[in-house]
């Protein structure tokens, strides 16, 4: 993708030109013509990934300011501190429990780095809040780019009253917005893509040009769940993605089949396309062909995306060495992107200074008002079991 | 009209009233059922809103939630109440779950249909009754009328109200009894019980098939000189408890009627509250008439036979609660 031609790149002063009440779609979807987004577009975007890497280190920070006290009251078992640039992996590859792991305040928290590029192109996309997103427990940057603030995450994060998705009753990672049409998903992989089909089959019969977008881990593929939504996306020519967030090249599931998914979408009638996700433009450039696709009534697109592992826990257990982490570390997406931007003459050294101080600063501020923010009260937990009506 | 025709009705009438209304699951469309409850609706409203569905009872239900979510009323028909096992995540992890795990901010409106229960030799796998798994679960309603007023009025109920709601139709009952349904905008709402037998002695209490076979039961204690109360619950997510209560309060007698068996079936949680709010009215042991503890109800006609409450067994139990 040909990036535009340098222009002086904006202050990044406040995150808030990405909360939803001043973003507009055109901040974040708008093109400069068909070459590609406009600069602020991508350094918007850029932010979004800093953003989400920034809250991932900080909710690390938060977990292992534990109190002695606390521990072992958590649902997650203990992990070793990493020695690493990069947060230690919590738990084994294969418990269910990969993403999460003990936080000070009491919860898990997410565990989602090297996943920010093919996020941001997903969104870049898409229509934000006339398009669908069912996102799973990684997609932290998808949701930042789609309308959710650093605060609502560190609201969801702390289990507080004030959080807009749950009002603290979701573990954090079930990220939604009904305003920004981002669906709130239950916690297991999988189980979304049939819910998915049908949101994208309610477009298509009402005659809206809306495209969903669904996402899974490498594990959420193995799900019957997901392989129904799929069957059926195709079977009705939906205007579907079905994105695979997958890290399993880094560490191969035992339990998974030789096929790729992708093949596994083509035996149902799906478009596919493997890429690497930690390529921004390349991404870009995949689904965007997959909205056109959909929008045009060209049916079901799965893109499934290779993701760098960047935790300093190997498959096996143990702790990386230094040089493989440092092998995994020049594959991060942020600083290819990053590297592009800078290539391409759109962010210079302080400029990128500038983005990361603001997302520091904008994630300490929300976890300063999310941790004093009151704790929903006993009594509401009696609340919307049914509706009112 | 009998209940397979005022389940039709219900749909063809809330679908001309509202767009957005759909049914969709196996062999519904072209086929309209198994038992006809969507006969002819294929040619009325046409495949888009009358869907036939790969048979994948968890990928039927999940649709219809995500078709939910995006506004659309989807009324899901799972075959056999047998079958539903597979979306019973869908069912209680998503569908009954949404509006509490975003506190209000989405909501499921879809009706899963569902024909159950035995005696019309459908063995192990097309006799079951699932009532008390659901029953078990906040934030989803569960609906068994008996009648075809009824069904035909709790139905349109159903469709229109913005909650999931799993609505059980004994497949028995369907061409069993005839009655005058009304014609339009006949809303039965959700919750309520009704009396279907005023009596003094004791209090029945049954959903679905049971319920007639209660009322044939009373009919011969009546012959005897006993008097029956017959209590036909319709819903039993809401549950009437004031209903109930006020039954055996004034009979000072109760028995639970279901074909579900025994153990944990949904009749303990109605003797558990009677007990717990009725004792001091209370007269005599609170009875539970039901299946058997054994996986299902088999296919030979004896041994069906012996997994069925019918108006014998029912009347038996009767007449040895009343001499209590």
């Amino acid at each position: 993708m040909p990036l535009p031609p340098r222009v002086r790149c904006p202050k990044p002063d406040t995150y808030r030109s990405l909360a939803p009440e001043v973003q507009s779609t055109e901040a974040v979807t708008a093109r400069a013509s068909d070459n590609g987004p406009q600069p602020h577009t991508l350094l918007a975007l850029y932010q979004v990934m800093v953003m989400a890497r920034a809250i991932e280190r900080r909710l690390w920070v938060l977990d292992h300011l534990e109190p002695p006290h606390a521990v072992g009251r958590s649902l997650w078992p203990p992990h070793p501190v990493g020695r690493s640039l990069w947060p230690p992996h919590p738990v084994g590859r294969s418990q269910p429990g990969r993403e999460a792991t003990r936080l000070g305040v009491g919860g898990p928290t997410l565990v989602v780095a090297g996943f920010e590029a093919v996020q941001a192109a997903a969104a870049a996309a898409l229509r934000i809040g006339h398009d669908w997103v069912v996102p799973c427990h990684l997609d932290l940057a998808l949701c930042l780019a789609a309308g959710l603030s650093p605060l609502d995450v560190m609201l969801a994060v702390f289990g507080r009253a004030a959080d807009r998705a749950s009002a603290g009753r979701q573990s954090p990672g079930a990220f939604g917005s009904r305003a920004g049409r981002i669906v709130m998903t239950s916690a297991t992989a999988g189980r979304s893509v049939v819910q998915a089909a049908g949101i994208a089959y309610a477009s298509k019969v009402s005659g809206r040009d809306e495209v969903t977008l669904v996402c899974s881990d490498e594990r959420g593929v193995q799900s019957g769940d997901w392989h129904e939504g799929i069957n059926f996306a195709g079977a009705h020519g939906l205007p579907l993605i079905c994105l695979v967030e997958d890290l399993a090249g880094a560490q191969p599931l035992a339990q998974s089949s030789y096929g790729s998914p992708a093949a596994r979408a083509e035996g149902y009638g799906l478009a596919s396309e493997t890429i690497d996700g930690g390529d921004f433009a390349a991404a870009l450039a995949a689904f965007e062909r997959a909205v056109d696709r959909a929008r045009s009534s060209g049916g079901p697109t799965l893109i499934h995306a290779s993701v760098v592992d960047l935790t300093s826990i190997g498959p096996d257990g143990g702790m990386r060495p230094a040089e493989e982490l440092e092998a995994l570390a020049s594959q991060d997406p942020i600083d290819r992107m990053r590297r592009g931007l800078q290539g391409a003459g759109l962010l210079d050294a302080a400029a990128d200074d500038d983005v990361q101080r603001e997302c520091a600063r904008v994630v300490a501020a929300a976890v300063e008002e999310a941790s004093t923010a009151p704790s929903p009260d006993v009594a509401s937990a009696l609340d919307n079991v049914f509706s009112r009506v | 009209m009998r209940m397979i025709e005022a389940v039709r009705a219900a749909i063809t009438e809330e679908m001309e009233r509202d767009e957005r209304v759909l049914v969709m699951g196996e062999d519904v469309g072209r086929k309209g059922g198994v038992f006809g409850a969507t006969d002819g609706l294929y040619a009325k409203f046409g495949e888009a809103r009358v869907l036939d569905t790969p048979l994948a009872e968890s990928g039927i239900v999940g649709v219809a939630i995500g078709a939910a979510l995006n506004g659309l009323i989807p009324i899901a028909e799972i075959q056999f109440a047998d079958f539903i096992h597979p979306a019973f995540d869908q069912i209680v992890s998503e569908a009954a779950r949404t509006r509490y795990r975003s506190n209000g901010d989405w909501s499921v409106p879809i009706v899963i249909r569902a024909p159950f229960g035995g005696g019309v030799h459908g063995g192990l796998y097309h006799s079951q009754s699932v009532e008390a798994f659901y029953a078990h679960v906040p934030g989803l309603k569960v609906v068994v009328p008996s009648m075809p007023a009824d069904a035909k009025g709790l139905l349109k109920s159903a469709i229109r109200d913005p909650d999931p709601v799993l609505f059980l139709e004994h497949k028995k009952v369907y061409r069993l009894v005839a009655e005058e349904v009304p014609d339009g905008d006949h809303l039965v709402p959700i919750g309520p019980a009704v009396v279907r037998r005023e009596g003094v002695k004791l209090s029945c209490f049954a959903w679905g098939l049971m319920t007639h076979y209660c009322l044939q039961a009373a009919e011969q204690l009546a012959a005897d000189g006993t008097s029956v109360e017959v209590v036909d619950l319709r819903c039993l997510a809401p549950l009437d408890r004031d209903t109930i209560l006020e039954s055996v309060r004034k009979t000072g007698k109760a028995m639970i009627v279901h074909e579900d068996n025994i153990t944990g079936g949904f009749g303990a949680e109605i003797a558990a509250i009677i007990s717990e709010h009725a004792f001091d009215s209370l007269d005599g042991p609170v009875v539970r008439i039901a299946g058997p503890d054994i996986p299902a109800m088999p296919f030979n006609t004896p041994q069906e036979e012996f997994f069925m409450p019918n108006p014998v067994k029912i009347a038996e139990a009767m007449r040895k609660l009343a001499a209590y």
